[in-house]
């Protein structure tokens, strides 16, 4: 039992900053796209700004691992 | 809440207001006019060329044999429509709807303009500059134009089968019953603020309620002017009373009919800066002032949400003045007019 909650409070350290990253990345991709269409020399910048959210998912997923390899 | 904003079409609010946004850097800034008005009509040719009218302006030299007045006039026309249609283009879903709504305006010049042609009874070959950057096709205006009588023309808007050209149809028959040139335009605008109510009905969003709000705010402009008529004593009280217009955003047709002065009919409304109070005398309203104030709201609804219409409507706005004001320019360089005189006519934002 203590297992399967364990299992599931990594999935959802995972799931949860994934979902808010998707909707994040939407927005800021649709901004973006629109942006480069009228200024294509802004390209680089709207890039590291469409990457940034990822950075929610790549913590959920190192709180995860330290759930797992902590009480697991 | 995922499901809820991709009904509302966000992530395309924030495509085009991105790009609408990259592109209010495009429009004349106050100094340009500033300098402009104390060139000549040759100066303003030049500066045209090198501008996002340059293209248009350059066909018109090619194709047409015309004064350099009217060849203005036609690139300033021509490039406005492309831009207006292009932002529609670019917008999908609930935006692509609210700027059809927005741009309808110039299905109501359009439709205007041959109220007033077939009120007038003449028949006269040449065609107007159509507004060509409205729902229904330039074609089908023109069309209408050459409609040998009023009958004819309220057939052809029926045969057309669209709601705005139903609104025409309306009111045209109020041309063909004999009514005055007023509430035959009355007719023509109601007809179609109802179609455009409907469109604004289906969505129900933060963004469709400011749509409606400008659309109050028309009837406000409306019935600004019928009642300046009444107060300078061009038409009678009872006749006004039947041509205001009900849903206006802050003027009622009970307030409209109650204010002799023009003081007690605009303080503490939104309109309050149309007042002239500039002479020491008792405000009066400043010619043309509802519309300017109206151009003024839309324009600086531009920072209000970078997600919202807000976006579009003001820069639709913007595109229009600066046609207007270009337009008022080279007319007043053209009649040799003081460049302050010029520069008093124009609206400048921003």
């Amino acid at each position: 039992m203590e297992k399967a909650l364990i299992a599931l409070a990594a999935a959802l350290a995972v799931a949860i900053p994934a979902m808010a990253t998707a909707y994040a990345q939407a927005r800021i991709g649709s901004v973006g796209a629109g942006t480069i269409a009228e200024k294509p020399e802004t390209s680089g910048i709207i890039i590291i700004l469409e990457a940034l959210p990822e950075t929610m998912v790549i913590l959920g997923f190192v709180v995860a691992v330290m759930l797992i390899l902590q009480f697991a | 809440m995922f499901l809820k904003s991709s009904k509302g079409f966000p992530e395309n609010f924030g495509y085009l207001n991105a790009r609408l946004r990259a592109r209010f850097g495009d429009f004349l800034a106050r100094e340009d006019y500033r300098r402009l008005a104390s060139r000549s009509l040759e100066d303003i040719e030049v500066f045209l060329l090198d501008t996002r009218y340059g293209k248009s302006f350059r066909r018109s030299l090619i194709e047409q044999s015309l004064s350099t007045h009217r060849k203005i006039e036609m690139a300033l026309a021509d490039t406005s429509a492309s831009v207006l249609s292009h932002t529609r283009n670019m917008a999908m879903g609930e935006p692509e709807d609210l700027i059809s709504v927005i741009l309808s305006r110039a299905d109501l010049q359009n439709g205007r303009l041959l109220v007033r042609y077939f009120f007038i009874g003449i028949p006269y070959e040449m065609q107007p500059r159509w507004h060509a950057y409205g729902t229904l096709p330039v074609r089908f205006f023109a069309q209408l134009w050459k409609s040998p009588s009023v009958a004819h023309g309220i057939d052809k808007c029926l045969a057309f089968d669209h709601p705005l050209a139903r609104a025409l149809a309306r009111a045209l028959e109020q041309v063909v019953k004999g009514s005055s040139l007023p509430a035959s335009e009355r007719a023509l605008l109601s007809g179609m603020l109802v179609c455009q109510e409907r469109v604004l009905d289906s969505h129900r969003t933060k963004n469709s309620a400011l749509v409606k709000e400008y659309l109050a705010r028309t009837i406000d402009v409306w019935n600004l002017n019928i009642w300046s008529r009444v107060f300078s004593g061009v038409m009678q009280k009872e006749k006004a009373a039947e041509l205001y217009l009900k849903g206006g955003f802050s003027l009622s047709p009970e307030r409209l009919q109650g204010s002799p002065e023009p003081a007690g009919l605009l303080d503490s409304t939104p309109w309050e800066n149309i007042l002239d109070r500039s002479k020491g005398g008792p405000a009066e309203i400043a010619p043309g002032g509802a519309m300017r104030e109206f151009w003024r709201w839309q324009i600086s609804l531009r920072r209000k949400d970078p997600l919202g219409i807000e976006v579009a409507i003001a820069f639709i706005a913007h595109q229009l003045v600066e046609w207007r004001n270009l337009d008022s320019l080279v007319v007043g360089v053209s009649m040799g007019f003081e460049g302050d005189a010029i520069l008093e006519k124009l609206i400048l934002a921003g």
